[in-house]
């Protein structure tokens, strides 16, 4: 079953800085629910750090828990997404709420500002690289009119 | 192609998730094969070494740190490098750019680095003879074309400075040459090329160089991009000499790189393989239907330790060895070659009747002379024959002794041992034998009335005896020659 924290968790960014935050609670070393509370809260964003204080005070053993959440953020699987543009919360949650849907498993967003691609995306994940961008849909038009008018001459390398 | 080209070609990335000195591991690239060259981002390159169930391994061929989380791409195919007629008379680091500007070379075409070596079906035997232009080796050591000789001896010993004669006389042959320097100092570099450019012999020569500074990845790479550049020109039918100096130093630098990759040490360390490594390499030599290339790979020894495992794989690997000896070497015998210890397996074969009788002869000779120097030890009177035998001796061995820098015909070489067989400098200050000596290799290579002359007295004579007897009927026209 999925951690209600990891459900949070849509961008790298917020990742690495829950990563950050946890082995801070870790280096503090204490079981104090309250201290572990207010340094969660100092470090974190508030969505994300009141999911992990949820957590936190419903769990019995806070170290063994941190300890697993870190493990667990080891196995986030990344999908590169490359974006001519910035992406607003709104699509930020859209994107992740699709992922959760149709991938089925931890995954975080890397997002990539490439205003080579003009519009749509270059997507990666798991090796595979796709794009699906407009400037790769210009050139392929742009071949097809060179072919046709000048056949194999004059190609541009 | 560049980056992205590849990026859209193969569909496949990669992100560098953990980076060594010379390796990275990849995350990603679901379709790298072994061997496979890698690109990154920033334009450096790589090789896979290690395929494993959430990781790329990868060996880097470039100095630079390679940061976490830099993409990369495969090429879809094995490194390839550069080859063709642009490269005569330039000194090219392995992946064929410019060994001090790093530039690229344009070159006529491209080839894999490692292949599998050809079968037999385009081999020939060897049959013609390979002068190196030094007597100890041309008279009792003799080469073939196409063979494999190793040469071995400890550090300093006068190896590279062999190895740069030979080189110049097959240069001057119109051969070409291809030097691969594995790991040496900055300065031996510098030396070899002033010694290339001093004789003119550039325009035959080819520099794969890598220094002690190189990243070991290049380092790996050297042979079998020097030997790449060989098959090249074997193809367009050309003789080729292959200097692989030395392979000692590519076998550490294998290990290193193994090791640092955590894969299972053998013995001393060494990866399994490197048997298999330095073999696959060695086996692209040998003579062809198209041309041939001569292999003189150089291992190093430790206190004249023949026992070592790469020394012992390298000397099962090649036709035969030529070995430096220490002791010869402190005694101040140039070049300090062991003629007993060293063989040559191939050599024989294609050595023509006159030739193999005076190799006969002059060895079993060594034999009794190093035989009788043994008995002197012993303080007892020496007779006679034993006095004829030393000072046919002292002859002998001032005959075999050669500077670094000279290069002596075989002809002529062989007229000279004849001579002093022959008696023509009994009685003669070894200073002077000296002296007439390198008179005589001068004349032959100035003068064309006696370049005739011994000409005439080597063609047609099957044995040293009638040779002998030919220089005492024209040893007057040899004499004359003195100054």
């Amino acid at each position: 079953m999925k951690d209600p924290v990891l459900d949070i968790l849509k961008t790298t960014y917020e990742a690495s800085e829950l990563t950050r935050a946890l082995h801070a609670l870790l280096q503090v070393g204490t079981t104090d629910k309250k201290v572990l509370a207010s340094e969660a809260e100092r470090l974190l964003s508030h969505s994300l750090a009141k999911a992990l204080i949820d957590q936190i005070n419903d769990t019995k053993d806070v170290q063994i828990y941190l300890k697993t959440l870190l493990a667990s953020m080891n196995k986030l699987e990344v999908i590169h997404l490359g974006l001519a543009f910035e992406p607003s919360g709104d699509l930020v949650e859209k994107l992740s709420l699709w992922i959760d849907k149709n991938l089925g498993e931890a995954v975080v967003i890397d997002f990539e500002l490439k205003p080579q691609l003009i519009g749509g995306a270059s997507i990666s994940y798991k090796g595979r690289y796709g794009d699906y961008s407009l400037s790769k849909k210009i050139d392929e038009y742009l071949e097809i009119k060179r072919q046709e008018k000048f056949g194999n001459k004059n190609k541009i390398r | 192609m560049k980056f992205d080209d590849y990026l859209k070609k193969t569909g496949e990335v990669g992100y560098v998730v953990r980076s060594l000195q010379s390796l990275a591991y990849v995350e990603g690239l679901p379709g790298a094969k072994s061997s496979e060259l890698i690109i990154f981002e920033d334009g450096n390159m790589g090789r896979v070494i290690g395929l494993y169930e959430e990781e790329v391994e990868i060996l880097l061929l470039t100095a630079e740190v390679v940061g976490v989380g830099t993409k990369t791409v495969r090429v879809g195919g094995r490194l390839e490098v550069g080859v063709g007629e642009a490269l005569l008379g330039k000194s090219i680091d392995p992946l064929v750019r410019d060994y001090l500007t790093g530039n690229p070379i344009k070159t006529q075409q491209n080839r894999p680095n490692d292949i599998t070596p050809m079968g037999i079906s385009g081999r020939v035997n060897i049959t013609k003879p390979f002068e190196t232009g030094v007597s100890w080796v041309d008279l009792i050591v003799p080469l073939g074309r196409g063979q494999r000789e190793l040469v071995i001896g400890d550090r300093k010993i006068g190896k590279t400075d062999f190895l740069l004669q030979v080189m110049l006389t097959a240069a001057k042959r119109g051969e070409i040459c291809v030097y691969a320097a594995i790991a040496k100092n900055k300065q031996d570099v510098k030396e070899a090329q002033e010694f290339i450019a001093d004789n003119d012999i550039t325009k035959n020569t080819i520099l794969v160089v890598t220094t002690a500074s190189s990243p070991a990845g290049l380092i790996f790479l050297a042979p079998y991009t020097a030997m790449t550049i060989a098959e090249y020109f074997r193809d367009g039918g050309k003789d080729v000499l292959l200097i692989l100096d030395d392979m000692t130093a590519h076998a550490k630098y294998y290990r290193e790189i193994m090791l640092l990759a955590k894969h299972f040490p053998g013995r001393s360390s060494y990866p399994g393989d490197i048997f298999y490594v330095q073999s696959r390499l060695l086996e692209r030599a040998g003579n062809f239907s198209k041309g041939s290339i001569t292999a003189l790979p150089v291992a190093e020894l430790i206190m004249s330790d023949m026992s070592g495992y790469i020394q012992t794989n390298l000397m099962a690997i090649t036709d035969g060895h030529i070995l430096f000896d220490t002791d010869y070497y402190n005694e101040g015998r140039r070049p300090a070659i062991n003629p007993f210890l060293s063989v040559s397996r191939v050599g024989h074969q294609t050595q023509s009747v006159l030739m193999r009788d005076v190799s006969r002869e002059a060895t079993s000779f060594l034999v009794k002379l190093s035989e009788v120097r043994q008995y002197m030890h012993f303080g007892a009177e020496l007779s006679e024959s034993t006095r004829r035998i030393l000072a046919l001796g002292e002859q002998v061995m001032i005959f075999f002794e050669q500077t670094p820098q000279s290069s002596i015909p075989l002809p002529i070489n062989v007229v000279m041992f004849a001579g002093i067989w022959a008696g023509l400098w009994k009685d003669k200050k070894p200073s002077d034998l000296k002296t007439h000596l390198a008179n005589l290799v001068t004349l032959y290579q100035s003068d064309k009335n006696f370049f005739q002359l011994v000409e005439e007295l080597v063609s047609g004579k099957k044995t040293l005896s009638e040779l002998v007897n030919a220089i005492k009927q024209n040893s007057e026209k040899l004499m004359e020659h003195k100054q």
